[in-house]
């Protein structure tokens, strides 16, 4: 199956042209997943990059009491998660658990991301560009979140 | 035009999500997110769009069963 079609509809690769969508595709492999699977977890070391085919991919943190977590957002299709790995290259801020079965994931490693970045210093712009904008989206919606009563 | 949208729930029973749509979400819109529906009761545009994508902020509640 071809990647570059759920790629055209990824804001964090707006403005890319075919061909560099294509250099992209070339460092994603398929990943598929159940219900309640982990996909990383908190304070891991972290060298992927992940993108949502299909499902939803639920975010949480580590609460103080043992074996608890807070859930801080629900990600669908044509999400991003894991990109704060290819900025700083920290341990995960956060857990990533499956919702529903046969969610289906898009990785790319960090290492291959950067290097395409660094070669194409073009394609590294836009998406360090849109890779921020992204962030400051979902910051929008913690703090919209925050202002909710209950 | 893809539709990139922040989901906040009434009453903080739910932690919030984002998702692309294909289609504007407008009042009254079901929408799943995660494995429940909810119902759309307000749609904002938050962010100017850029290129293909316009970025929008919808307030929803549960549907009641």
């Amino acid at each position: 199956m071809s990647i570059i079609p759920l790629l055209k509809k990824v804001d964090i690769l707006n403005g890319l042209s075919e061909s560099q969508l294509k250099q992209v595709a070339e460092l994603c492999r398929e990943q598929t997943y159940h219900a309640g699977e982990l996909i990383f977890r908190e304070n891991d070391k972290s060298s992927e990059l992940y993108l949502i085919q299909d499902g939803h991919v639920e975010i949480t943190l580590n609460v103080p009491e043992p074996g608890t977590e807070k859930s801080i957002v629900t990600l669908g299709k044509g999400q991003i998660f894991g990109e704060m790995a290819l900025l700083d290259e920290g341990p995960r801020t956060a857990s990533a658990r499956c919702v529903a079965d046969g969610t289906k994931l898009w990785v790319a490693d960090r290492a291959d991301f950067i290097s395409l970045c660094e070669k194409d210093t073009r394609i590294g712009f836009i998406v360090m560009k849109n890779i921020a904008a992204d962030l400051a989206f979902k910051l929008r919606l913690i703090n919209l979140t925050r202002k909710e009563p209950g | 035009m893809i539709y990139k949208v922040s989901f906040v729930v009434q009453g903080g029973g739910h932690p919030g999500a984002i998702q692309n749509m294909e289609k504007r979400p407008k009042e009254g819109d079901r929408v799943k997110l995660g494995d429940k529906f909810y119902e759309i009761v307000e749609v904002l545009e938050i962010i100017p769009s850029r290129g293909e994508f316009s970025y929008l902020h919808a307030t929803c509640r549960p549907v009641e069963k």
